[in-house]
C-alpha cells in the first residue's frame, strides 16, 4: 500500500498527513527518499524532522488556504460514492458500534485539491454500497486497499488495478457493491528492490519517531 | 491569577460545568476531578478527546461531549467512550477539528458565529441543528467553554506561563470564560528564557494556578488499557 501511495504523490506537493496514517506516512516518506525529493511533508502537530508547528489550527488553516495539495483519509466504511464513515454502525442516534469520529475530515475532504483514500481491509463490511453515517464525503483521487487501487470517475470508485496475488474477480468478490472495473485495468506492480530497501531503512526509521508502536510491530 | 493547592483550584468547577480540554492532558487536574465526585459535566475535547476525555466518562463525571472525536491515539478506540455513547449515557455534539477551532476563535473575538469551509455533504450539517447554511457557507456557533484545564510547563509567581507551541491551547484559553492552569513549577524568572517550541500564555488570561506535575500522555494510557484488561480478563 506504501508503495502505491508513493506512486501516486508527485514531486513539489504539499502533502498533509493526519492522526492515524503510519502507511501513507510510509508512502509520502518514501516517496520523498526517491522520486520526489522537493515533496513536502506537513502533519497537525509538526513533522517527523522536528520541523516547528503552532497547533493543529495552523495546520487546518494552510489547508483552509489552499497551501496543501494532498491529504489522506481512511474510514470505517466507504462506500461506493467515496463517502466515508468515522462514526457509527447503525443508527446514528442509537449506534450499533461507536467510533472514534470525524477529526478533521468533515472540512479537509471537499476543499482539499487531492485526496487519497485508504482502508487497511478490502472486504464487503467495509467497502459498502452507501455508509450507515458521512462523516465526510468529496471527490477523491483513488483508494488504496491492501487488494487494489480504486480510482473514481462519474460519481464512483472503480477498479484500476489489482495487487499481486489477487485478479479482477477476486476484488469484486471482496467488494460490497457491484463494482466498475475500467478497461484498461492491470497487475499493479510488486514493490521493487529499491523501494523496500527505503521502506524497511530510512523510511522505517522516521515513520517510528511518530508512530512508536507500528514501527515495533512492522520491524 | 490566584496560586491555589489542587484540590482548591477544582474545587471551583460545580457540578454541571461545562469543561474544556486541550493538550497536553492536564492529568492532575482531571483526576482531582474524579477524586471529588464531580457529576453531569459537559465536557469539550479540543479540537479531540483523548486520555483525559476517556478517564473522566469511565469515572463517570460526563453528561456530554462537544469534539471531533475521541480515541487513543496509536492504542485505538476509547473504550469507555464507545459504551457510554453506545448505551445512550453520554450525549455527543459530533464536529470536526477545523469548524471547533474556528469556533473557538469565534468566542476568543466575541463574534457569534463563524462560516467554516467544507462541511457541506457531511450528515453533521442535518445532525447538528445548530448549524447553517449562508451563501454556500456552513456557519456554525461560537464556543466560548465556561472552564478550560489546561496543563503548562512553568509560570512565574506573577502568572505568565509556558507552554508548548504543538497544541491548540492559546486559542482555548482565549476562548475560555475561566482558565484553570496547572503546571509543573512556580518559579521566579520561568519565562526568561524558551526553549525551542515553546511560547508564552500571559498572566491575564489564567483565572487559577496550581502545580500538579505533567504526565506523558502515552503512559497514562497504556496503564489505563492495563488496568482495564487486568479487570475484565
Amino acid at each position: 500500500m506504501a508503495a502505491v501511495i508513493s506512486r501516486r504523490l508527485r514531486d513539489g506537493e504539499r502533502v498533509g498527513v493526519g492522526v492515524n496514517s503510519p502507511i501513507p506516512m510510509q508512502g509520502v516518506l518514501l516517496a520523498q527518499a526517491s522520486h520526489a525529493p522537493h515533496l513536502s511533508l506537513r502533519l497537525p502537530g509538526g513533522s517527523p524532522d522536528g520541523e516547528l508547528f503552532l497547533g493543529s489550527k495552523e495546520f487546518f488553516d494552510m489547508a483552509q488556504r489552499g497551501r496543501i495539495d494532498v491529504f489522506f483519509l481512511s474510514g470505517v466504511q466507504i462506500d461506493r460514492r467515496a463517502r466515508i464513515n468515522l462514526h457509527v454502525l447503525g443508527d446514528y442516534a442509537h449506534p450499533r458500534r461507536r467510533f472514534a469520529g470525524a477529526f478533521g475530515s468533515a472540512v479537509l475532504y471537499p476543499i482539499i485539491p487531492r485526496v487519497i483514500l485508504f482502508r487497511t481491509e478490502h472486504s464487503p463490511r467495509a467497502l459498502v454500497d452507501a455508509v450507515d453515517f458521512v462523516s465526510a464525503a468529496g471527490t477523491p483521487d483513488c483508494l488504496v486497499t491492501p487488494k487494489a487501487l480504486l480510482t473514481f470517475a462519474d460519481g464512483e470508485l472503480e477498479l484500476a488495478a489489482y495487487s499481486p496475488g489477487e485478479s479482477v474477480e477476486s476484488v469484486c468478490a471482496a467488494t460490497g457493491w457491484p463494482l466498475r472495473v475500467r478497461p484498461d485495468v492491470r497487475e499493479t506492480p510488486a514493490p521493487s528492490a529499491d523501494e523496500l530497501r527505503l521502506l524497511r531503512g530510512p523510511v522505517h526509521e522516521k515513520v517510528g519517531r511518530v508512530y512508536r508502536r507500528y514501527a515495533a510491530a512492522t520491524a | 491569577m490566584e496560586l491555589l493547592a489542587l484540590p482548591d483550584a477544582v474545587a471551583r468547577i460545580p457540578d454541571g460545568a461545562t469543561v474544556a480540554l486541550g493538550r497536553p492532558p492536564a492529568l492532575g487536574l482531571v483526576r482531582e476531578l474524579i477524586r471529588q465526585g464531580r457529576r453531569d459535566l459537559d465536557l469539550v475535547g479540543v479540537p479531540t478527546g483523548d486520555i483525559a476525555i476517556e478517564l473522566l466518562i469511565a469515572a463517570g463525571c460526563a453528561r456530554s461531549l462537544h469534539s471531533s472525536g475521541v480515541d487513543l491515539g496509536e492504542h485505538g478506540q476509547a473504550p469507555a467512550f464507545g459504551r457510554a455513547v453506545e448505551s445512550g449515557a453520554l450525549r455527543v455534539t459530533d464536529s470536526t477539528c477545523p469548524a471547533l477551532l474556528m469556533a473557538l476563535q469565534a468566542g476568543a473575538s466575541g463574534i457569534p458565529w463563524t462560516p467554516v469551509p467544507g462541511l457541506l455533504g457531511s450528515d453533521l450539517m442535518t445532525r447538528r441543528r445548530d448549524l447553517r447554511v449562508l451563501e454556500g457557507l456552513a456557519i456554525v456557533p461560537a464556543l466560548r467553554p465556561q472552564f478550560a484545564l489546561v496543563q503548562a510547563r512553568r509560570a512565574d509567581p506573577q502568572g505568565d506561563a509556558v507552554i508548548a507551541t504543538t497544541y491548540d491551547d492559546r486559542l482555548l484559553i482565549q476562548a475560555s470564560s475561566t482558565v484553570i492552569m496547572s503546571v509543573d513549577e512556580v518559579r521566579p524568572g520561568a519565562t526568561d528564557v524558551l526553549a525551542r517550541g515553546e511560547q508564552v500564555i500571559p498572566a491575564a488570561y489564567i483565572d487559577v494556578l496550581t502545580v500538579a506535575p505533567s504526565e506523558d500522555a502515552g503512559a497514562a494510557t497504556e496503564r489505563y488499557l492495563e488496568s482495564i484488561s487486568v479487570h475484565t480478563r
